[in-house]
């Protein structure tokens, strides 16, 4: 029986290998190259684009844990500062206030000093006014006029002694 | 009984007609011939374009024009320019991702695509044309099959050689270490099955586009039947024949899965074997 499915046509078989060739040919040129290599391209972009990001997200990371690093350096470096500037604050306070201790005191003695020296004058004026009292008086008292000069010496030296006797 | 059986003699005859090659003529519609009746003898050969050689060439035509314009790109940039280029890069990528690549390995399928895609997309074009009424599906046809598996035959043995070298490839062909009295058994089968798997391929696309379109016509032709066998020609006509071209729809809606179905296994079972041929490990 001759099936008309089941023919032998080799004519049909070297078409088929012919036209598959030249096909093969030809779709490489105008569509797999161009087609396939802009998939790769594709590819490439996308592969690299998704590196890139990885990068980035690495990057961030190392500066977020910089930054964390930092400020916890700068918060203790912060610390350190006010510590330094209060012990600094109260090495200042009791310096002025030494001084000013210092002043008082020397303000004081310089009072005091310039009281003394006060005192010292007016018990010179006053004894100078008791010697010449005393002398008008004496000779008030012997009713003639004594020699004013000699003897004042004499009250003064008299006087001197006094004081002497005093201390 | 005897009237009935000459009548279906000569339907069954009118519908392999159909389904098979044709170097008479091409009849697109009733009305509109294209005939093929010449002779261009070479060296014995009939190279005169038979009905399914117009197929293939029609194939070609088209799939140099509609892949040339489906492979363009956006102005400047990788992207596909428009819907159909989308969708053919859906396909490529699905050659490459799903067929090649898995076979061959990332690194050797690029080398490889361009022969693979060109293969499951000629297969294609060439089922989806057969399904088209008043064309033909070269396909179904035993020459075509046959030529295609021998040239996957030649490929992956080729590849192999060209991987292994010509004696590792032979070598690889069985296990190592199998003991002597062993390989006068394996041998033979390794290099029968060699031939028979490619047959195989041969086999399973001719039988499968050949016997959807024999169903096809055996339904369109089924009020016919239906007549001749009961002589009922209201029954036939009008009830049967409307059901029958019912489930021809169907039938040819199952056909243009099958056309896809069958295009991928004959690409991914050549790519099994040339994958096989080049990595060479049981």
């Amino acid at each position: 029986m001759s099936n008309p499915l089941l023919q032998l046509d080799p004519g049909v078989a070297v078409w088929t290998l012919a036209v598959f060739a030249l096909l093969l040919v030809v779709l490489k040129k105008v569509a797999w190259g161009p087609l396939l290599s802009a998939i790769d391209a594709r590819d490439e972009k996308l592969r690299r684009t998704m590196e890139e990001a990885e990068r980035t997200r690495a990057a961030n990371e190392s500066a977020a844990s910089e930054r964390d690093r930092l400020m916890r350096e700068s918060a203790k470096r912060a610390d350190e500062i006010v510590a330094e500037a209060r012990s600094r604050a109260d090495e200042l306070a009791r310096r002025s206030e030494r001084a000013a201790r210092e002043e008082r005191e020397r303000i004081l003695e310089t009072a005091r000093k310039s009281a003394d020296a006060m005192l010292a004058s007016a018990k010179n004026e006053l004894r100078l006014k008791v010697v010449d009292a005393t002398v008008g008086l004496a000779s008030k008292l012997l009713v003639r006029e004594l020699d004013v000069e000699s003897d004042r010496r004499v009250v003064e030296r008299m006087m001197d002694e006094l004081e002497k006797e005093e201390a | 009984m005897e009237e009935g059986s000459d009548g279906l003699g000569a339907l069954s005859e009118f519908l392999l007609h159909h389904v098979a090659d044709n170097r008479e003529v091409w009849r697109i519609f009733p009305g509109v011939e294209i005939p093929l009746g010449g002779s261009l003898k070479v060296g014995g050969i009939e190279l005169f374009p038979s009905l399914h050689v117009c197929m293939m060439l029609l194939a070609f035509l088209l799939l140099v024009v509609l892949l040339g314009r489906g492979s363009r790109r956006k102005e400047g940039g990788d992207l596909p320019a428009g819907k159909f280029a989308s969708m053919v890069e859906a396909m490529v990528l699905f050659v490459r991702d799903d067929i090649v690549a898995p076979n061959l390995g990332r690194a050797r399928a690029a080398k490889w695509m361009p022969f693979f895609c060109t293969l499951f997309f000629f297969l294609l074009a060439l089922n989806l044309i057969g399904l088209v009424p008043g064309f033909a599906a070269a396909t179904g046809n035993p020459n075509f099959t046959a030529a295609m598996a021998a040239m996957v035959f030649v490929v992956f043995n080729a590849a192999g050689m060209a991987a292994n070298g010509g004696a590792g490839y032979w070598k690889g062909i069985v296990p190592k270490g199998v003991p002597w009295p062993i390989l006068l058994i394996l041998v033979p089968i390794e290099l029968f099955g060699l031939v028979t798997k490619s047959a195989a391929l041969a086999i399973r696309l001719f039988a499968n586009m050949a016997a959807g379109h024999i169903v096809i016509f055996s339904l369109l032709a089924l009020g016919t039947v239906v007549n001749m066998l009961f002589a009922m020609p209201k029954l036939s006509l009008g009830a049967v024949q409307p059901v029958a071209v019912l489930f021809a729809a169907c039938i040819e809606c199952l056909e243009l899965f099958v056309a896809f179905l069958q295009a991928y296994i004959f690409t991914l079972l050549s790519a099994l074997f040339v994958g096989g041929a080049v990595r060479q490990e049981h």
